[in-house]
């Protein structure tokens, strides 16, 4: 029981916790932690869709960051939790980063932060990307953290066919399933130009290592308590079956490109990649370390060797020194 | 409509009204309140027609009112039931925490937490144990299934455990 108390105080009890209203869509935002610090983190989560902010908290990097900063764990609109009856296509790049600006309006206006940081994970990379450089938004942080972080669709998707192509051959001569790595090479040669709503070239990168590389390591370090999120959080079915994520509801995101907009990044940024991340594959760190306008020196470009696309669940006391050295640094 | 096709349908009818515990996801807590009509089809089998109203509420998420009807078959075994129906209604859901709008000059403004009306298309199994004079009264279980539909452009499915009491008042 005491163990059930101690649970239900943490996803159901402990923070703040209240709803963006935005264009129909009702999206739930999670300040939690060390709200008095006055330094604010807020993630942005991958997908976009079959995804949520809430999942950060999973991960020992992001509890561990509680204990020093507020962090700020919001579903965007049809992604995680978020409710309402939007029509999917009213989605759009634009519109995400739109939420964003009302997110950090909102934030700013209830706890009058005296820092705030902005960090996304894989797709949350193109949202906290484009976002920084629309306007003038990124006076409005103190620093970015793009935590495997794509940026151009084309980009990543050429990326992710070398991570697949340089592994595949030596896979296939010691598999006892070629027929299934025959087929990926088949696919390819149907499909030479894929994009970011084609969902095999994710499934393919997955099956060679791409997104967790050492799985019985990632076990060790991220534990996800599935009976309490189910029975005793804001989770509902909907993370699991209502979320649209048929091609016909996300081709708005093929094409995505915000390579424009990182030019314009001038706030100090820390990018955390993995080395074996065929997701979001390595390339694409270099190209954003090359593109931001930020000066050099405050540009920390960090690579988790034998890591996926995670490195806050393979290495989450490492991503959480990293990110507690970054915001100690410019808070 | 379903009520009304049993009442004047060939066969003995019972009324019933009963009351229960209803629970999203099992532990996010509700209540639920049933009128039935029961017509007896032959020794064993029964076509029900039953209403709900009820309401739960999940925290850090919604809380939702529902009134649904339902018609289904239920066979009897001594003392035990079961049965499965399938049911249509609609739901009024509330946001349960402050909703924030953010306007266009960026200023803050409180908004309101309920949704739009939803239909609420549902799947119900379940059994119960009758007992009390001439077996008039029952104690039942019934998981259910249920649509809250538009969401996201598509529907949210809901997963409910119900376990309540029901006692006859007429034959």
């Amino acid at each position: 029981m005491a163990l059930l108390a101690c649970n239900k105080e943490e996803w159901l009890e402990s923070g703040d916790y209240f709803f963006l209203d935005h264009k129909g869509a009702k999206m739930p935002v999670w300040v939690n932690g060390n709200i008095e610090s006055g330094v604010f983190i807020i993630t942005n989560h991958g997908g976009p869709m079959a995804n949520s902010g809430h999942d950060f908290r999973t991960s020992i990097t992001f509890r561990e960051l509680e204990k020093d900063y507020a962090i700020v764990y919001w579903d965007q609109r049809m992604s995680g939790m978020s409710q309402g009856d939007i029509e999917a296509s009213t989605l759009s790049v634009e519109q995400i980063i739109e939420d964003l600006h009302r997110l950090t309006l909102l934030i700013k206006d209830k706890y009058n932060p005296k820092s705030m940081f902005l960090s996304g994970h894989s797709w949350g990379g193109v949202l906290t990307g484009g976002y920084l450089g629309t306007d003038d938004y990124q006076q409005n942080y103190d620093g970015w953290i793009d935590i495997a972080g794509s940026i151009q669709d084309e980009f990543e998707t050429v990326a992710k066919k070398e991570y697949i192509m340089a592994r595949i051959d030596t896979t296939m001569l010691k598999s006892k399933d070629p027929g299934f790595w025959q087929y990926i090479l088949d696919w390819y040669n149907e499909n030479p130009s894929p994009v970011d709503s084609d969902w095999e070239p994710y499934t393919y990168a997955g099956s060679l290592g791409g997104y967790v590389y050492d799985y019985e390591m990632y076990l060790d370090s991220t534990h996800i308590p599935y009976s309490e999120l189910v029975f005793s959080s804001p989770y509902s079915l909907a993370f699991y079956w209502a979320q649209p994520t048929h091609p016909k509801y996300n081709t708005w995101i093929d094409h995505y490109d915000v390579i424009e907009e990182v030019k314009r990044i001038e706030i100090p940024s820390l990018l955390l990649f993995g080395e074996f991340d065929g997701a979001v594959p390595l390339p694409v760190a270099y190209l954003v370390e090359d593109l931001v306008a930020t000066d050099s020196n405050q540009v920390y470009l960090r690579v988790f060797e034998k890591c996926g696309h995670g490195p806050h669940n393979e290495y989450p006391i490492e991503t959480k020194n990293y990110i507690k050295t970054f915001i100690e640094t410019y808070k | 409509m379903f009520t009304l096709f049993i009442s004047t349908s060939q066969g003995q009818t019972k009324q019933a009204f009963g009351a229960g515990y209803f629970g999203e996801l099992v532990t996010y807590k509700g209540f639920v309140f049933e009128y039935e009509v029961e017509r007896m089809q032959s020794k064993n089998i029964a076509l029900v027609s039953r209403s709900n109203l009820g309401f739960y509420k999940h925290p850090r998420s919604h809380s939702a009112w529902f009134i649904d009807q339902h018609l289904g078959l239920r066979r009897y075994a001594g003392a035990f039931y079961f049965e499965s129906a399938v049911g249509l209604g609609v739901m009024a859901s509330r946001l349960n925490e402050p909703v924030y709008e953010v306007n266009d000059k960026g200023e803050i403004e409180e908004s309101g937490k309920w949704l739009n009306p939803d239909f609420m298309p549902s799947v119900t199994i379940g059994m119960g144990y009758q007992f009390g004079a001439e077996q008039s009264s029952a104690l039942w279980v019934r998981p259910k299934i249920f649509w809250q539909y538009p969401y996201n452009a598509i529907a949210l499915p809901h997963l409910a455990l119900q376990i309540g009491f029901t006692h006859q008042i007429s034959k």
